[in-house]
């Protein structure tokens, strides 16, 4: 676990947010409207592991959509930094240090895993049409260092470990096993300059092993001082990495202490 | 007269292949919307008839030598892709399909029917040869098909840069996954405009190239035909490297003039090259959704 909550890095207050849907019933045109979160207001610290819990349906995902800027809140104000972020672009806020891992696993089938971690890179130097023709020297010892990064990350992280993304590098994310897509996503949290990571359900659907793998990049990440939110069913992870557990149910905070105690209260 | 019928075949030849070079100018171009970054554009033949009426702005009225006349209709066919990136980009599949589809027509609405500007249906003729230097005037057909060589040559080096620069790594994540890549911190509307922006200049200069070789421009060659034409070069060559679109370029100019010797009445040719094209199209589509030699893709 982490040491000993720090400065405030997230503030959420009083996000809300209901979604409808128009449609016909007896001719009439209605719409029907749900409250999906109610008035949510919570804190994370730097270098914490929060897990978010809670029933299907309860908002989890949502709150994260909203965070990443993803989804826009009907009410209420998200400070990051110290910095007001209600009305931030998505991308604006991933350049801000708000990193995403989805999760479906939103990795970039069609490209390699290295270009899946160089696209992940903080560095954006030779994204513009005429700068990597131009500038060609400076495009290629970019490529070079991001390369570096990357390998320096799957190698730390796989250490030991045979047939690893080390190994695959070169081939296409697409062709990846589903453990290994999760692997990789997270793989490139590394590769950029995030204070806070929300991760949707890292460990769902892959073995023991891989789940392993996960656990440890976690903690790795929140040894950089970054700070973890993350949602999770499974128990057993969430009381070995978590320094908090938040609940949710029907859009509402229910639960916000220690692991051990939300834990045996849901049962 | 044999020597005579030689230099005619010759030149029929030569002709084949400088529409090569300008549809390979056409299909590279399109290919960074459609097969590297997903935007499927029908738009592209407005694009290429403003850089075609812009080069004989250039080069008639301006009296301007051939490289500040590549120089400006580049930047002006490139400025004036702005006006369908911004409003079109914040649109989503088949939606942004009819924005550009609405953007075709009234560009070629305006060129038929701004006679005091483009001579409408009546077309501009006797279009001025562009000079180097003031003095040389590329006419003939062999200084075209070395001018249009280098030109085709050029855009093919640059889009294959470009695909493969860091650049075109985001167009392709913005192609799998747009949301991933706003999440990592990408602004996927400036790069869609870049990407409209680049491949409209392109296409504006195979428009230059188009207007100063054939030296007579109307709105009929910029029409919707002419866009979906385009459109098929990149799907049967294939998209997302730049092998396919150049091959389905070759493909697209070569196999109508093929059909000539094959001896059909010419009431039925033309229409039966669309109705080739068309089975081709859906045969590609079933078989081999990726085209001849595009990049095979994972869902």
């Amino acid at each position: 676990m982490s040491e000993a909550a720090k400065n405030t890095i997230l503030s959420l207050e009083n996000i809300s947010i209901s979604f409808s849907r128009d449609y016909k019933k007896d001719g009439k045109e209605l719409t029907e409207s749900k409250e999906i979160l109610k008035n949510i207001s919570l804190k994370l610290d730097e270098g914490e592991i929060v897990a978010l819990m809670g029933g299907n349906g309860s908002g989890k995902t949502t709150l994260f959509n909203i965070i990443s800027g993803l989804l826009e809140a009907d009410s209420g104000n998200i400070v990051f930094k110290g910095k007001d972020i209600t009305f931030w672009k998505a991308y604006q806020r991933a350049k801000a240090g708000i990193g995403r891992m989805f999760q479906d696993n939103h990795i970039f089938p069609n490209i390699t895993v290295l270009e899946n971690m160089f696209i992940s890179s903080n560095s954006t130097f030779g994204e513009t049409p005429f700068v990597s023709l131009f500038s060609r020297k400076k495009s290629i010892s970019t490529e070079r260092q991001r390369e570096q990064k990357a390998d320096e990350i799957l190698f730390e992280i796989f250490a030991g470990q045979s047939g690893t993304l080390l190994e695959k590098r070169n081939s296409l994310a697409g062709e990846l096993s589903y453990g290994e897509k999760r692997l990789l996503g997270l793989a490139r949290i590394f590769m950029g300059d995030y204070r806070l990571v929300l991760l949707d359900e890292p460990s769902a659907g892959i073995n023991e092993q891989l789940t392993n793998n996960i656990l440890e990049m976690v903690k790795k990440i929140s040894n950089k001082n970054i700070t973890v939110f993350l949602i999770e069913h499974e128990k057993t992870f969430v009381l070995d990495v978590s320094d908090r557990v938040i609940y949710l149910k029907n859009g509402k905070i229910t639960r916000n202490a220690a692991p051990a105690i939300v834990l045996s209260e849901i049962g | 007269m044999a020597r005579r019928k030689g230099w005619c075949k010759l030149n029929y030849l030569l002709h084949i292949i400088i529409m090569i070079n300008i549809y390979i100018i056409l299909a590279t171009s399109t290919n960074l919307l459609v097969g590297v970054t997903n935007l499927l554009s029908l738009g592209q033949a407005a694009f290429y008839g403003i850089g075609a009426y812009l080069a004989v702005y250039a080069l008639m009225i301006l009296n301007f030598p051939l490289i500040p006349t590549l120089i400006f209709v580049f930047l002006f066919t490139a400025v004036s892709s702005l006006i369908i990136a911004y409003p079109s980009l914040r649109l989503k599949g088949d939606y942004f399909v009819l924005a550009t589809l609405g953007f075709q027509l009234i560009v070629y609405t305006v060129l038929y029917n701004w006679i005091a500007v483009t001579r409408g249906p009546y077309g501009i003729s006797g279009i001025s040869a562009p000079k180097v230097l003031a003095t040389f005037a590329i006419s003939g057909i062999i200084p075209f098909l070395i001018l249009s060589t280098l030109l085709a040559g050029l855009t093919v080096y640059f889009f294959r840069h470009l695909i493969h620069s860091p650049f075109g790594r985001v167009l392709k994540g913005i192609r799998d996954d747009e949301i991933s890549v706003l999440t990592l911190g990408r602004d996927v509307t400036k790069f869609k405009v870049w990407t409209f922006v680049v491949s409209s200049g392109f296409i504006g200069i195979a428009g230059f190239l188009y207007a100063t070789y054939v030296s007579y421009i109307d709105p009929t060659s910029f029409n919707l035909d002419e866009a979906i034409f385009i459109l098929t070069a990149v799907l049967i060559g294939g998209s997302g490297n730049i092998k396919g679109p150049v091959l389905g370029a070759v493909f697209v100019v070569v196999l109508p003039e093929l059909l000539r010797f094959v001896g059909l009445p010419d009431s039925i040719a033309a229409n039966l090259r669309q109705i080739i094209f068309g089975l081709i199209l859906i045969i590609l589509m079933r078989v081999r959704p990726w085209g001849l030699w595009g990049e095979m893709r994972i869902v």
